[in-house]
């Protein structure tokens, strides 16, 4: 199976990313919606404003991972990806990921419902873990360090474009 | 950089084309372009002395070297 280019893997990925990006951004305005709308949420405002401002924040920076994911997957498909585009893509993707990390840390100091903290659990409803942050704390740091990895791959093909 | 392409002067004096230049060489137009514009970061061996039969030159008819600070000079 071709993995990059014309009718390949990344063009699938593609098409699954750009539903994703639409129907997270539905999602996320859905259940905005929801909330504003809803008494409980004006019952607690300082606490409910804090969380639904994490939420906002964190569903931003999701969109735009997917986002840049697709920017990437185009010149996948353009068989050209060594572009300094996709190294600030990259880097992009590896700071959305430790705000993501970050809201997650702050509602989980602040929130007291996370007061039975739980590193993993299993249920009838299958495999659970609290430990969402930490999955996007190391992606993000993986991603930026693979941003510097590509970073270099792009000053050597340069050269190497240039080299006659 | 310090070194300068004279291929354009070498080419002139020659009265040889970019493309018949290219063909000799074996390499692409763009490519000759690239060196030939001052663009090129490198230059491989194979190429200096496949333009160098071409044009029946010197390397150093090609490449010249002028520092950016005279005073470095040998």
């Amino acid at each position: 199976m071709k993995l990059y280019g014309k009718m390949s893997l990344a063009t699938a990925l593609k098409l699954v990313l750009s539903l994703l990006l639409v129907t997270g951004m539905g999602v996320f305005f859905y259940i905005f919606y929801r909330v504003v709308s809803s008494e409980y949420f004006w019952a607690y405002m300082p606490q409910g404003a804090l969380l639904l401002g994490f939420y906002i924040t964190g569903g931003l920076a999701l969109g735009h991972i997917l986002y840049r994911f697709l920017r990437i997957t185009n010149t996948l498909i353009d068989s050209n990806p060594f572009t300094p585009d996709n190294v600030k893509s990259l880097r992009w993707i590896a700071y959305d990921c430790f705000i993501v990390s970050a809201c997650y840390i702050i509602n989980f100091l602040i929130n007291p419902a996370y007061g039975h903290f739980e590193i993993l659990t299993i249920d009838i409803k299958g495999i659970h873990t609290d430990v969402e942050y930490l999955i996007f704390l190391f992606a993000g740091c993986f991603i930026l360090i693979l941003s510097k990895v590509f970073e270099q791959a792009v000053a050597f093909k340069e050269e190497n474009d240039l080299t006659v | 950089m310090a070194i300068i392409i004279n291929l354009d002067v070498m080419m002139a004096r020659r009265k040889i084309s970019l493309g018949d230049l290219a063909l000799k060489v074996g390499i692409t137009n763009a490519n000759l372009s690239i060196l030939k514009t001052g663009k090129a970061k490198a230059i491989r061996l194979e190429t200096l002395n496949a333009i160098c039969e071409a044009l029946n030159c010197q390397p150093g008819d090609i490449l010249e070297y002028a520092p950016e600070d005279p005073s470095s000079a040998p």
